[in-house]
């Protein structure tokens, strides 16, 4: 089969184009969405607000989240600290607040990494076939083949602990599932009649596959990747939670449901709010993640 | 065949001697005890001439391999053995660059026009796409460019905006006629471009197919397995069984004259065809052989009602039995 690899930024900019409008897609079926599916509508609110309380921490958090003051260690909650302090007398309200900030930017960079790599990936191996299929699929099989966190952990080891190898092993530990799903789509896809009239009008490859089959094969992606979204928050925070994700003072959920945990019976506060945190994020990805698939993928 | 030793002055297409054969995949079993490589002949040892500006009709049932002798013309697909020839040009042999101007010039219309739309796009979109990559017409000529493609095959101008969803069958298929249209092609390849369409339409999108050859000089292979369409439309028409032609004629021999007892038989199952040539019709019995283990001798031996014991051994050779008719059947000599 002819590759046809030679790059033409025309080709460039239709395949980025066409991923804008999948984009804008979701925009639209999301607030096309809000009014008829009670999923989408509870998903994107919880999502929504996440993002909010993420995107302005700075201007939300009454205090500052590293700000140690020895002399409030471990107040309980109260009107000046709503969900106490601790050990160190930081505010704990702030440092959750600071923590949906890391949840957002593990999602977009881990999650966005892994989606746009699984689905190269997946677009090859499936439309190509062959051994270019065979190389690709034996890569995602034998990383799949590793206990999930085994490797991660694994990875985090090599390059030291810290929030960026953390993106990094998240994302090289969850494109393959992204590959994977892509691949099964493209399949079925390129079988269709309008791949067949798209060739014998004599688009090359990459046109046909970013521009054509891609905008009919993503939908699946999306949805898993919202729902990844929820599997990646709980990955970084076990990870933190052990000790190789995101290192203190980094105010990460995990890392502060660690720091929390031997004082649990004595201020259960530290570690039970950032755990709320968790659980909220996860809910909302998985709903709005429920919605989208009703919508997207029928 | 007779038409391949009196070549048309200007023949559009030639397809000489094409074989096409896809490997089956076998068991590992099968190939440790029974070793040989297996092969679905879709197409075996084919040929034929398609005349400027005239229609070649191509017949026969699912699976005959029409569509991968349509495929092939386009190189959709590589060819096994043979060489097929288009305006001059040896399609096997096509560069990179020079496929870019070949596909401009050869374009297809296919079957479901449910289908090969593409979803995502609208109908203007889809037209621009193709018209910007040939380069058919200035960037900014592009939008009234679609507009014109669409009204000529008779869609108003409004159904630029819509997408496929919102068109009906009938719509579809024009926008499709208009798409392989957009960048001016000499031949066309019809690839059952009615059969998935209301008895009502089918007539209006033939009689545009008809109109748009007469005003565009354009060549077609028109594929199908309905008889009744094929005579309608051609000029000379092939009769294919088992990825072989059998019977070779001119659109009027088709009924009265055709003399294979497989076209008889086509004939016979075709209910307009028959209460005309009711003499000349015979039933057809079983199944289609499989192409993968395809009858020795001659191929059709197993259904025909006349075979004789030199039809399972010898393979019959196309006879001429007419100006532009030609036949292969023992029978016929």
């Amino acid at each position: 089969m002819n590759m046809n690899m030679t790059t033409t930024s025309a080709e460039t900019t239709h395949g980025i184009r066409y991923l804008w409008h999948f984009v804008v897609r979701i925009g639209k079926v999301t607030i096309g969405g809000f009014t008829q599916d009670p999923n989408i509508r509870a998903g994107s609110i919880m999502v929504g607000i996440l993002l909010i309380v993420g995107l302005l921490a700075p201007l939300i958090s009454p205090h500052n989240p590293y700000q140690q003051d020895l002399m409030q260690s471990l107040n309980p909650p109260s009107w000046k600290h709503p969900f106490g302090t601790d050990l160190y007398g930081r505010d704990v309200f702030s440092r959750v607040i600071y923590g949906a900030w890391i949840a957002i930017k593990i999602c977009v960079i881990g999650v966005g990494i892994a989606f746009v790599a699984g689905n190269i990936a997946g677009a090859l191996a499936g439309y190509y076939g062959g051994w270019i299929d065979t190389i690709i699929m034996r890569i995602v099989d034998s990383i799949m083949a590793f206990p999930f966190l085994v490797l991660v952990i694994a990875i985090m080891a090599i390059f030291g602990p810290g929030l960026g190898n953390l993106y990094f092993a998240i994302a090289v530990v969850s494109w393959c599932q992204y590959a994977r799903i892509a691949r099964s789509k493209y399949i079925s896809e390129k079988e269709a009649d309008y791949v067949m009239a798209a060739k014998s009008v004599g688009f090359p490859d990459k046109r046909i596959i970013f521009g054509h089959v891609m905008p009919n094969a993503i939908a699946p992606t999306v949805v898993y990747a919202s729902l990844d979204c929820a599997l990646v928050i709980l990955l970084a925070a076990s990870l933190s939670f052990i000790g190789v994700g995101a290192q203190p003072p980094v105010p990460e959920w995990g890392a502060q449901i660690a720091e929390g945990r031997q004082l649990l019976q004595v201020a259960w506060w530290v570690a039970t709010f950032p755990a709320l945190g968790i659980m909220y994020t996860v809910i909302g990805c998985s709903i709005l993640g429920d919605g989208l698939r009703d919508r997207l993928v029928s | 065949m007779n038409a391949k030793t009196k070549r048309d002055p200007e023949p559009a297409v030639i397809v000489n001697d094409l074989k096409k054969h896809y490997s089956v995949r076998t068991g590992f079993l099968d190939k440790i005890f029974f070793g040989n490589q297996k092969f679905v002949k879709a197409v075996d040892g084919l040929s034929l001439d398609i005349v400027k500006r005239k229609t070649f009709g191509l017949v026969g049932e699912s699976g005959c391999g029409k569509s991968t002798l349509g495929r092939c013309i386009l190189r959709l697909e590589p060819v096994t053995q043979g060489d097929i020839t288009i305006f001059g040009q040896d399609v096997g042999s096509l560069e990179e660059k020079e496929l870019r101007s070949f596909r401009k010039k050869v374009q297809m219309i296919f079957q479901n026009p449910y289908s090969t739309l593409p979803p995502h796009k609208t109908i203007g979109k889809m037209l621009k796409e193709v018209v910007d990559y040939h380069e058919v017409a200035d960037k900014h000529k592009a939008k009234e460019y679609s507009i014109f493609l669409l009204e000529q095959v008779g869609l108003d101008g409004k159904f630029f905006d819509s997408r496929p969803k919102a068109l009906s069958g009938g719509q579809r298929q024009r926008a499709a006629i208009a798409r392989a249209l957009s960048t001016d092609p000499k031949l066309v390849v019809l690839d059952e471009p009615v059969t998935a369409l209301d008895i009502s339409i089918q007539a209006q999108i033939l009689n545009l197919l008809l109109r748009l050859q007469e005003e565009k000089g354009l060549t077609y292979l028109f594929i199908t397995h309905d008889l009744s369409v094929v005579r309608h439309v051609s000029d000379v028409i092939g009769v294919m069984y088992l990825g072989k032609m059998v019977e070779l004629m001119p659109a009027k021999a088709l009924g009265k004259e055709s003399l294979h007892p497989y076209t008889k038989s086509l004939i016979s199952s075709s209910p307009i065809l028959s209460s005309f040539y009711k003499s000349n019709s015979i039933e057809l019995t079983g199944e289609l052989p499989s192409a993968i283990d395809s009858p020795p001798g001659c191929k059709f031996h197993t259904r025909c009602p006349y075979s004789f014991e030199r039809c399972q051994k010898e393979e019959p050779q196309p006879i001429a039995v007419d100006q532009g008719h030609s036949v292969a059947c023992f029978l016929c000599e």
